[in-house]
């Protein structure tokens, strides 16, 4: 397996490429707001008995 | 949570011991619920477990395995997979009828590290066994239900939401109290795309707008012995506003709704790729890899344009809502179109007020 010590720092342009950074960059809102805890949607957020 | 999740719903095989009328197999071809030969080997299913795992490390998001069918309970190495999440740590859940969870085989799962687990249920014993197209569906479900119980799984009870069920939403919100469900929640039913919204079973916005209000005074009745969850994507509309949500339309940031595009992706049995379950447009294969299938995809970006979506759908609740995809594309064909069972224009200011947060 790859070593991802290097890697966990969100928007490093050395390890992201630019489609990853752009995905991260939308992503990243509905980790600061845990109130709405299930944003999976639909079928998913039904299994997960919606408070995980 | 702490997180986003990334998550993959996985349809571990096609075969299925029931002939549910509302099978997504039903509309690709596969109408005998049989799996060809071109499953999905446990080396590949290891794979892209391992994918999950590391992707979901490198984004710092939490990762979660969804597993499907047909009936995943058909699929020989079940075990032998939920083994392998099991050592990785990766919550697991499986969206299983229910009829083939024994005592033992819920004993099993339960080592496996599987905590809860979601059964369907779509009408009471009747009408359930009509949907599921045999007679035994029902009474193998609530069994199923009993042993996950005693066995410390929790269950969710799911219904499709469909024409000919609606009027049964009390008696399988009872039935699941009376077996043991801990959790309940409907779904809304995806039309068949040939039938568009003449399909018998689809419900129209003010027939959903019902359903939800229905579903708050049972809520009102049955909330102390289950938690009856309002986590289908339009519960969004019933759900009142607040500075979180205000500062995500203002400044167009993704704060939860519908996840295709953004949270996760579903893999077929044979290794295809689809953005969600309902939303039937193959966007790859699993062995292309889990950071360039969500970040590359056309379909995936477009699916994250709020911009479009909001032109597309005249709609300011596009970063919390978004509707369903996958029924918008059913209707009309364009899976950027506004979801034709929105009922926005129906609720009321009670209606938001009735909101327990």
């Amino acid at each position: 397996m790859e070593n991802l010590e290097n890697k966990s720092s969100e928007g490093n342009e050395v390890f992201y490429s630019s489609a990853e950074r752009d995905y991260l960059s939308k992503v990243k809102g509905s980790s600061r707001l845990e109130k709405y805890s299930c944003v999976t949607g639909c079928i998913n957020c039904i299994s997960c008995g919606g408070n995980d | 949570m702490g997180q986003g999740q990334l998550f993959i719903q996985w349809d571990s095989t096609n075969d299925c011991n029931l002939r549910c009328s509302h099978c997504y197999h039903n509309r690709e071809g596969n109408q005998k619920h049989l799996q060809d030969n071109n499953l999905m080997d446990f080396k590949k299913v290891k794979s892209m477990i391992d994918d999950l795992y590391f992707t979901s490390k490198r984004w710092e998001r939490t990762p979660r395995f969804h597993i499907s069918g047909g009936e995943p309970l058909m699929r020989k190495d079940l075990m032998e997979i939920l083994n392998y999440t099991q050592s990785y740590k990766i919550p697991t859940r499986l969206l299983t009828n229910g009829t083939l969870i024994t005592k033992s085989k819920s004993k099993e799962i339960s080592k496996r590290g599987v905590k809860k687990l979601q059964i369907s249920l779509d009408g009471n014993e009747e009408r359930h066994n009509i949907v599921r197209g045999k007679h035994f569906a029902y009474r193998k479900a609530i069994e199923g239900i009993k042993n996950c119980t005693e066995n410390n799984i929790s269950v969710t009870v799911s219904m499709t939401a469909l024409k000919s069920n609606k009027n049964d939403l009390e008696d399988v919100i009872k039935n699941s109290i009376d077996a043991g469900a801990k959790f309940f929640g409907f779904q809304s039913y995806v039309p068949d795309s040939k039938l568009g919204i003449n399909d018998p079973e689809f419900l129209d916005a003010k027939e959903t707008y019902n359903l939800f209000k229905r579903f708050r005074e049972l809520s009102q009745i049955y909330g102390g012995k289950i938690k009856l969850l309002e986590t289908e994507v339009l519960w969004n509309l019933m759900h009142c506003d607040d500075p979180l949500k205000k500062e995500s339309r203002e400044k167009g940031i993704f704060i939860g709704g519908c996840g295709a595009g953004y949270t996760g992706i579903t893999v077929l049995s044979d290794g295809t790729v689809y953005p969600c379950r309902r939303l039937p447009i193959k966007i790859g294969n699993i062995n292309e890899g889990l950071i360039s299938l969500i970040t590359e995809k056309e379909v995936m970006r477009n699916l994250r344009d709020l911009n479009q979506m909001k032109k597309n759908t005249n709609c300011e609740k596009v970063s919390y809502c978004r509707g369903c995809r996958a029924i918008a594309y059913a209707i009309t064909g364009n899976y950027m179109a506004k979801d034709p069972m929105c009922f926005k224009e129906f609720v009321k200011e009670k209606d938001l007020k009735e909101h327990k947060k």
